[in-house]
């Protein structure tokens, strides 16, 4: 199931390309306009896409897709989740705190490393952002509600 | 000027100490990075490339050439130890370079890829000074159509197609040329696909979507293999003194290296080959041809040399198309294309014309870069053995904070880190499912240029898509492509008639 929906995805994104090429933007005056490359490779993608879906239909790439589907693991959901997190926490702490959390965190509770070195690693990292970003770089980190 | 006095000048701006300093920044960033296993030149230099930002093109870009082509050395290090290659161009270099460790060789094993990588690197380099002009003289008789069908031939190139599944390496392709569509047409400067959001209006911000799609790819990919990444190296302790060469192994490894650098720079330069594809081409070339052939694959340094001087001559050959022509020949030369065009610097025909400073400058420092990385790859030996003790579990969270904090800081804006965010989670899917990765960011960066080429050629010929085939380099370079795409096709199916047959004798 799970090896089907990645060609139908592409079909989906291909299509909504080529539809809007067509429908919103220019696709021809004497020439190529806006929507000419979009609905050429919209078409193109989506036309492979649903080969591949198809091939993917047949018993010997079902079977496949059974070992896909047995073999998901939970643990790739763990790194988008957690970083969201971080992004959102960045809005209320600040960009560089909440990194430091989130490393800190990870640490401790998902990779078990124990709280003081889980505590050092998180602080130099932390101080080498801070020299390279924002000392030397001048990069201005949003600061969250600890604004000046 | 001459080839030979634009070089010199190009020393002459290459040897300043910021250009050195960056030089030498780069190459041990690159050896650490490339040591780690599972990082690969690709994910390091897309990491890497926000701390370059603030520098001036040419050292930037100087620093940027000493990572990739130090993270080709650093790639074989875990091979050696650990039998994990720190990238896809290092495969080669685990089946005799393993075996050697385990035979209580492993500083004779890494000895030889130092050398075998700056004997390869040099040759690389040496054929790029002069192949760099010849190309970007060539490249002056192109037109619109020209260009155009030299893109398509290097999006749909051999390369890409050799992997499991050239029909997926295709809707890759395609993939990045809709994504890179985002943004403002520069036809006619109006907004395509940008969901009202004013942070599209300039298209999807291309630093932020690299560290994505490679590494935070990298990082979902490390969480989910953890427990199979852990092992640990055979070897506790390594000295210099101990990895030290004897004469007839010397002997024995610089035929083979300097064959391979030939073989490499060349493979190289083909649009989209790339170091993995000269890296097996050179060992299987040696398995072929080599004197020592029946014991590669049971620890020789012989393997060692034909894939360490072939990956590193590929990686120095890659950049005479990229200088001279705009086009990368690999996932990694299209990031850097990608800090070029940042720069705006125009990398094609005129680059050696209009930027001499900056094209001789760079290749004059990969020069220097390349013994640089010798040194420090000799000096490293001893201390390799904490770099590859790193736990994965301790680069997961960290590796997610270096995305962040670089997807962030390219236009201090958290939409970049929120693109970043997706892009890197879309992209594992799609390499989870055999989907190659490396198309669409090779697409993403050439589309541009891509439609620029074909709305010019069309604009030309009124409308008639026979200017493609009027043109005797355009119509050499469709018929390129067209073999290229048919030709795996065809061998796949030349393969299955063969073992049908075998079968039913």
């Amino acid at each position: 199931m799970i090896r089907k929906l990645m060609p139908l995805f592409c079909v989906g994104f291909g299509g909504y390309f080529a539809v809007m090429g067509i429908f919103k933007y220019h696709v021809w005056d004497k020439g190529p306009r806006g929507g000419f490359l979009p609905l050429v490779m919209g078409l193109f993608v989506a036309a492979l896409s649903f080969v591949v879906f198809f091939r993917e239909l047949k018993p010997a790439a079902a079977g496949n897709g059974e070992k896909q589907r047995s073999t998901f693991n939970f643990s790739m959901l763990i790194p988008p989740a957690v970083v969201l997190t971080a992004i959102l926490a960045s809005y209320l702490v600040g960009l560089l705190p909440a990194i430091g959390l989130m490393v800190f965190g990870w640490l401790v509770i998902l990779e078990k490393v124990k709280p003081l070195k889980a505590l050092l690693v998180s602080a130099i990292l932390l101080v080498a952002v801070w020299l390279i970003f924002s000392m030397w770089l001048r990069v201005p980190f949003p600061t969250g509600i600890f604004k000046t | 000027m001459d080839t030979f006095g634009m070089l010199m000048n190009g020393f002459a701006n290459a040897m300043t100490l910021q250009n050195l300093f960056a030089a030498m920044l780069g190459a041990v960033m690159g050896l650490v990075v490339g040591a780690i296993p599972g990082m690969g030149s690709l994910a390091g230099v897309s990491l890497l490339l926000p701390l370059t930002f603030k520098l001036n093109p040419t050292t930037g870009i100087i620093m940027l050439a000493a990572i990739y082509y130090a993270n080709m050395y650093g790639g074989s290090y875990s091979a050696i130890l650990l039998n994990i290659p720190g990238d896809a161009s290092a495969v080669m270099t685990t089946l005799d370079g393993n075996p050697m460790a385990k035979k209580g060789q492993a500083g004779q094993a890494l000895f030889t890829a130092n050398l075998s990588s700056f004997i390869g690197g040099t040759i690389g380099i040496i054929l790029l000074t002069f192949l760099g002009p010849l190309l970007s003289r060539i490249g002056l008789s192109f037109g619109p159509a020209e260009i155009a069908a030299l893109i398509l031939l290097a999006l749909t190139s051999l390369g890409w197609l050799l992997g499991s599944d050239p029909m997926k390496g295709l809707i890759s392709a395609g993939l990045g040329i809709l994504l890179a569509a985002i943004g403002v047409d520069q036809a006619v400067g109006q907004p395509r696909f940008t969901f009202g959001s004013i942070n599209l209006l300039s298209g999807i911000n291309f630093i932020p979507l690299v560290i994505g799609m490679f590494g935070f790819a990298q990082v979902i990919d490390m969480a989910v293999k953890k427990k199979t990444m852990q092992s640990v190296s055979m070897v506790d302790k390594l000295t210099l003194r101990g990895s030290l060469l004897s004469r007839d192994q010397v002997k024995r490894i610089l035929p083979v290296a300097v064959r391979s650098g030939f073989l490499g720079t060349f493979v190289g330069l083909l649009p989209g080959a790339g170091a993995t594809t000269a890296t097996f081409l050179t060992y299987i070339f040696e398995k072929r041809i080599g004197k020592n052939r029946d014991k590669m694959g049971t620890g020789v340094v012989e393997g060692i040399a034909a894939a360490e001087s072939g990956n590193n001559a590929a990686s120095a050959g890659a950049f005479a198309p990229l200088l001279s022509l705009g086009i990368p020949g690999s996932g990694t030369t299209a990031v850097l294309l990608g800090g070029l065009m940042m720069w705006g610097l125009k990398p094609g025909p005129l680059l050696f014309t209009q930027s001499p400073d900056f094209v001789w400058g760079l290749i004059s420092s990969m020069y220097v870069g390349n013994i640089i990385c010798l040194i420090i790859g000799l000096a490293i030996i001893p201390g390799l053995v904490h770099i590859l003790r790193i736990p994965i579990s301790m680069m997961i969270p960290l590796v997610s904070a270096i995305c962040i904090i670089g997807s962030y800081s390219i236009g201090n804006n958290m939409f970049d880190v929120g693109i970043m965010l997706v892009s890197g989670v879309v992209a594992y899917l799609l390499s989870s499912h055999d989907f190659p990765v490396a198309p669409i960011l090779l697409a993403f960066v050439l589309a541009p240029r891509f439609e620029k080429s074909v709305t010019q050629a069309l604009d030309i010929s009124n409308g008639s898509f026979k200017i493609f085939i009027r043109s005797p380099i355009s119509l050499v370079l469709l018929c390129a492509t067209i073999l290229f795409v048919f030709m795996p096709l065809l061998l796949k199916l030349v393969r299955k008639h063969q073992t049908d047959k075998l079968s039913i004798n």
